[in-house]
């Protein structure tokens, strides 16, 4: 049996994007693993402005390697899960009083939705 | 530092896990799981061929985030980070069901069916290093 594309379209991730906002992210701290931490976005003209709260050294991270993994996800049934990866570089990094932000663009983004598994084959 | 009793109780559930490892080129990649705590490890079950795991497989560690939400708000988080390896399959993380979700019983049973058939893999997460750290413990939220 082939494999069904569960992938979103591109309107179906801009929707999906603006119904939720909370996301977590991984980026790269030097280690073995990446770092993760949760957090916030909002999304205008293309670019997520993402927030995240007691972020330890990830300021320092970032500026020293900004290539981020964010995923938004839900998941309040099966045929309901869905989510969004989106990889690009943070820009504009700020830290004030433990609190992240920094922008993202998206330069690649991977996408399902369990929706698609509920339809008919065709 | 091993994890405390709280955050193993709380991983010991399956919850919806954020898993992250490093591609060769040293970017991150990401995925969205369902974990449970087994042998001082945390596992995933997916199918072998997937990104997920020859990527984490390729890079030897991983990061995961496991999380409980209400709404958007992640109100209990535990992430930890480790060596990452194959594990024997026949634990919990087998039936590859998230835990709050009710999955299809046909969904269960292809999974299961993939296993027997060596399609699908559980992947383990050595958890012996202990939280990188943990939120949401006694009401405090989660910095969602």
């Amino acid at each position: 049996m082939p494999k069904r594309d569960i992938r979103m379209s591109d309107a179906e991730i801009a929707d999906f994007l603006s119904r939720h906002t909370g996301c977590v992210f991984g980026y790269n701290d030097g280690g073995p693993a990446p770092a993760a931490l949760s957090g916030t976005y909002t999304l205008a003209d293309g670019v997520l402005r993402v927030s995240a709260e007691r972020p330890g050294t990830a300021a320092g991270a970032l500026r020293a390697d900004p290539r981020v993994y964010l995923i938004v996800e839900q998941s309040p049934s099966y045929y309901e899960i869905g989510y969004v990866g989106i990889e690009g570089s943070a820009e504009r990094i700020q830290e004030t009083d433990g609190h992240l932000m920094f922008n993202l663009t998206p330069r690649a983004v991977t996408s399902a939705s369990f929706a698609k598994l509920a339809e008919p084959a065709g | 530092m091993p994890l405390s009793e709280p955050d193993a109780a709380f991983l010991a559930d399956r919850n919806l896990t954020f898993l992250f490892a490093l591609r060769p080129d040293g970017s991150p990649a990401g995925w969205p799981m369902t974990s449970v705590l087994a042998d001082g490890a945390l596992t995933f079950s997916s199918y072998a061929k997937a990104a997920k795991v020859r990527t984490c497989l390729a890079a030897g560690h991983a990061t995961a985030l496991a999380v409980q939400r209400a709404g958007e708000e992640i109100v209990r988080a535990v992430c930890v980070s480790g060596p990452v390896r194959l594990a024997k399959p026949g634990g919990p993380a087998l039936s590859g069901t998230p835990g709050a979700i009710d999955v299809p019983a046909q969904v269960r049973d292809r999974a299961q069916s993939a296993t027997a058939e060596g399609k699908r893999v559980v992947l383990a997460l050595d958890v012996a290093a202990g939280a990188a750290w943990s939120a949401g413990q006694a009401g405090e939220a989660a910095s969602a």
